[in-house]
């Protein structure tokens, strides 16, 4: 809702400045208000999660272009001449227009290959999800696309699929009902894992670390229907054992008396390695969830673990590289992007020879 | 934040830079349109970076910020551009007495 209402103003203040740039006759007040338009991109980037260029908008444009743009003008003293349009300004409007058209209508035309969760399903994009799925090896999920129904509930697809799964979690141990939890079956094992996921990823996006945990609602009936089992001390101890293949155990959700519990690695980290497991209930290890690769053979406690191929769906990939960006860009920079940044400084110091040889005095 | 709305927003002010660099006599409006532009095209940037991920380098660490390390340069280029338009201004503007681009036709014809 705030960054609704944050877009919206940014957007609406960034058009009108820039609207106010080019049809101010006052070319100082045309200055002034392209500080505003600058800005409002910083703002736009905040909200697109790139702190980093917002703050380099900032200094670099406000703090720098600005500057020596009104300088030129005061250099220049043509402030009572103003700014008034040439010959061509009635073509060039109808050009920009039509050229105006064409980028709406193109962008509302492609079908942009957004990286979609389950919550940004739009009615209509079932086939595209469903091929995605199944891509992923999550045929069930695509079963549940094809037949309207998630976990045997109808699914309404006007309403948003993200919002209905973790409104499903209360419905698990309905599901669960005239089965043995201590053997959930594939589907409802999954089901909770999608559940967990989304809840996961919500958390995720809060802190800007992974900290994956059961969804509260479902801790508290899950446990009501199963009774407590706190984990064994056992696992605990190799859990946190020097040479345990799960270097801290950063949060053990109040849902270990239940059926699973994910444990996650010091600072969070997911991608490549075996970072996610899941705890049985007696405090075995059932599961090490890889994102995009979720079997192989693990050893814990001095016991090996063959892992059943586990449906994960594999939504954290980008997230979770965005709570890194903060030291993405210096990485990027001086690794791959070493030789862009080298020519980018020599660029700048024949710019700053040349403005010296242009405006040298004769 | 729909992918589509900010390139749309982009398209918007792209279009607004591009008809200040047409219909403007005064140099330096000129060059502040140019400055728009070069914005607009950051927004877009940033706005793909954020919502689409390039096929086949989906496993490679820091793909998202690909986008971001273009508004990096793109900036840097930006600023060079106006500090060297800046100077020829002013140049012309020693020169000429004046900041009209439709004054300055000595290399026409």
């Amino acid at each position: 809702m705030f960054q609704e209402i944050a877009f919206w103003a940014l957007s609406a203040a960034g058009v009108g400045g820039a609207l106010g740039v080019v049809l101010v006759r006052d070319v100082f007040r045309a200055a002034l208000l392209l500080v505003l338009v600058f800005m409002t991109v910083a703002g736009l980037f905040v909200l697109m999660s790139a702190e980093f260029l917002a703050v380099v908008q900032l200094l670099i444009y406000v703090g720098a272009v600005a500057i020596l743009i009104v300088f030129a003008i005061m250099l220049t003293r043509e402030v009572q001449q103003g700014n008034l349009p040439n010959r061509l300004h009635l073509p060039a409007g109808i050009l920009t227009a039509l050229l105006l058209a064409a980028f709406v209508y193109v962008v509302l035309d492609t079908d942009w290959n957004q990286q979609v969760g389950l919550a940004d399903i739009q009615p209509g994009q079932e086939q595209l999800v469903q091929e995605r799925l199944e891509a992923r090896g999550l045929g069930w999920v695509s079963e549940a696309v094809q037949s309207n129904t998630v976990g045997g509930l109808p699914v309404d697809w006007e309403d948003g699929v993200e919002r209905q799964i973790l409104e499903r979690i209360g419905e698990v141990p309905s599901i669960l009902e005239g089965r043995s939890s201590d053997q959930p079956t594939r589907e409802v094992t999954a089901l909770e894992t999608e559940a967990q996921l989304l809840q996961a990823e919500l958390i995720l996006l809060e802190q800007g670390r992974l900290v994956a945990r059961l969804h509260p609602a479902f801790a508290e009936e899950f446990q009501a229907a199963t009774g407590p089992t706190p984990p064994s001390e056992d696992l605990m101890n190799a859990l946190n054992a020097p040479d345990s293949p799960v270097q801290d155990v950063v949060e053990i959700h109040p849902k270990a008396q239940g059926n699973i519990t994910w444990w996650v690695g010091p600072d969070g980290e997911l991608q490549g390695q075996d970072r996610w497991w899941l705890v049985g209930p007696d405090g075995d290890l059932k599961y090490s969830v890889v994102p995009g690769q979720a079997s192989g053979t693990l050893s814990v406690n001095g016991q090996s673990v063959t892992v059943e191929n586990f449906p994960v769906l594999n939504i954290f990939e980008g997230r979770y590289e965005q709570a890194e960006e903060r030291t993405g860009i210096g990485d990027l920079l001086i690794n791959d992007y070493m030789l862009a940044f080298e020519v980018a400084a020599v660029l700048l110091l024949a710019t700053i020879i040349g403005a010296l040889v242009i405006t040298r005095e004769r | 934040m729909d992918l589509e709305r900010l390139l749309i927003l982009s398209g918007i002010l792209f279009c607004i830079g591009l008809y200040g660099t047409m219909s403007r006599r005064n140099a330096i409006t000129v060059l502040m349109s140019l400055e728009l532009m070069f914005n607009a095209v950051n927004v877009a940037m940033v706005a793909f970076a954020k919502y689409i991920v390039p096929l086949g380098v989906q496993d490679h660490l820091g793909r998202l910020l690909t986008g971001q390390m273009f508004v990096v340069f793109i900036i840097t280029v930006a600023a060079a551009e106006i500090a060297l338009g800046l100077a020829i201004v002013i140049a012309l503007y020693r020169n000429r007495e004046t900041v009209d681009i439709t004054e300055a036709s000595l290399m026409r014809r």
